[in-house]
This record gives structure tokens, sequence and C-alpha cells, in this order.
């Protein structure tokens, strides 16, 4: 086995032995939990990612209330017909994640994609308008 | 795409180049389960898709890694989540198939069927009556 583990390249983590793994479930982590979220700031827009493995477009909910965004979903924790879960540390079950909104930001724009288990949602700085307002003589 | 237009008007006003993530691996999370004709090992790779993802088995040793897809705006409101590759190793067991390794990836998931070969198939012994 020292052989094996000389072999791995340094930017590999750890290695994981087969039986280390069957060892048990550890159900704790099993529950659900928050789905991590990365910020990004463009010229146009703030940029919000958030991490949804297997989660489908139909279980993803997105929500825009007084200036707060909310971004929930779930995804089951079934396990195959059939199957015995010798190991899980993937979470399972509903998440919720919310956002305040600053006023510079144009809600009702927003756009949001899902692809490869990644939430991507696009939230455009309102333009900056000109209004003339008309001054009636009395 | 929402994507192009913000590309078109950044390089109107851009200043600085994005600058590139400093690379950062992190471990998938994943999970182990067994039936009859195969295990399954099951991990989270949000952000991966098939061309951006390695998987190798090499003496024994299960091997993933995979790019995840970055973003092109280049200021940070926060970060949660660092990393710029998924990546980790599992030692695959006597009793595996390795010619029948078979691997799906969809939404960010990657499922791997590992075939257990005959021996390690549950089978009766045959008991003969003296």
């Amino acid at each position: 086995m020292l052989t094996t583990l000389q072999l791995l390249d340094r930017t590999l983590s750890s290695l994981d032995t087969f039986d280390r793994l069957t060892r048990g479930v550890d159900s704790e982590r099993v529950s659900g939990g928050a789905a991590p979220v990365n910020i990004f700031e463009g010229e146009r827009a703030i940029i919000v990612q958030l991490a949804a493995p297997g989660v489908k477009k139909e279980d993803l909910e997105i929500n825009v209330e007084d200036d707060v965004l909310t971004v929930s979903g779930a995804r089951s924790a079934t396990l195959p017909e059939g199957y015995t879960a010798l190991h899980r540390e993937r979470r399972a079950g509903r998440f919720s994640r919310s956002f305040a909104l600053s006023r510079e930001l144009d809600a009702g724009a927003a756009e949001a994609r899902l692809e490869d288990g990644v939430l991507t949602l696009t939230l455009p700085r309102r333009v900056a308008s000109r209004r003339s307002i008309p001054v009636q003589a009395a | 795409m929402s994507l192009d237009t913000a590309e078109s008007s950044r390089s109107l006003t851009s200043t600085a180049p994005a600058q590139p993530r400093p690379r950062l691996a992190a471990r998938p999370r994943l999970d182990l389960y067994e039936g009859p004709e195969e295990f399954l090992l099951i991990a989270d790779v949000p952000g991966v898709n098939v061309s951006t993802l390695d998987l190798q088995l090499e003496r024994g040793v299960l091997k993933l890694r995979g790019e995840i897809q970055g973003t092109c705006e280049d200021r940070t409101v926060s970060v949660e989540q660092r990393a710029t590759e998924w990546s980790r190793a599992v030692t695959v067991p006597e009793g595996v198939d390795a010619e029948g390794l078979r691997a799906e990836l969809g939404d960010g998931v990657l499922t791997i069927h590992l075939k257990k070969s005959d021996q390690a198939r549950p089978r009766r012994v045959p008991i003969a009556v003296r």
C-alpha cells in the first residue's frame, strides 16, 4: 500500500480506504443543510451562485418579498431500491438561503439558470433613468 | 443570454484584467451504497461537466478530479466555496470487476458503478447429504 500512496499526486486529498468508508453511516450529515453560496459583483449585475447538486428545476423555488430574495429547494435521501448505505456524506433534504437585496438591484429583472448542479442568479443593477416632470401652470 | 451581455458591457468599461483564481482542491462529499451486483459510489461535484471531469483507475485506486467552471466576474463579494476543483481518491477493494466500472454524470452528481466480480457476489454453497 506504500507504493500506492507514493503514486498519489500531492494535490489529491488523503486517500480514503474502502473499508474506512464502509464502517458506518454518518446519520448527522444526512440531514438537510444550507447550500454554499458565492457572490460576485460585475459592472451590470450581481451574480449569486448556489451549489445544489442533484436538485431538479422543479424542486427549486426562488421568491422575492420585501427586498429579500429566498432560494429554497430539496432533494430526496431515498436509497436506490435494493441497496444499503455503507457510508453517507452527501446532504439531502431541504435547504434555504435568503439574501437582503439592496435598492439598486432590480429583482424584477432577475434571471436564474441551473446547470451541472449550480444555480446562477443574475441580479441586474437598476439602470438610471431620467424622467422629466412636466410643470402645470395654475 | 444574460452572461453574454455582461461580457460585452464589461469590455466597454473594464479597467483591471480578471485575475485567475488560485488553484484549490476540495474533497467532494460522497456516499457509498452496496447492492447485490455492484457498489455505488456517488459524489457531489457541482460545477463539473463531462468535459472537465477526469476519472481514473490506477493500481486499485479510483481517482476523481473535476475542474469547477468559474465565473467571469472578478470582484468577489462573498465566497463560501473557494475550490476550483473537486478531487478525491478511493481504494477499490478486492472483489470489484475493474473492467466493469461505469460512471454517469448529471446535475453535478457523479455516480460510479463498481460491479462485483463473480467471486464477490453472494452465492449459495451446495450442501451434499452424507
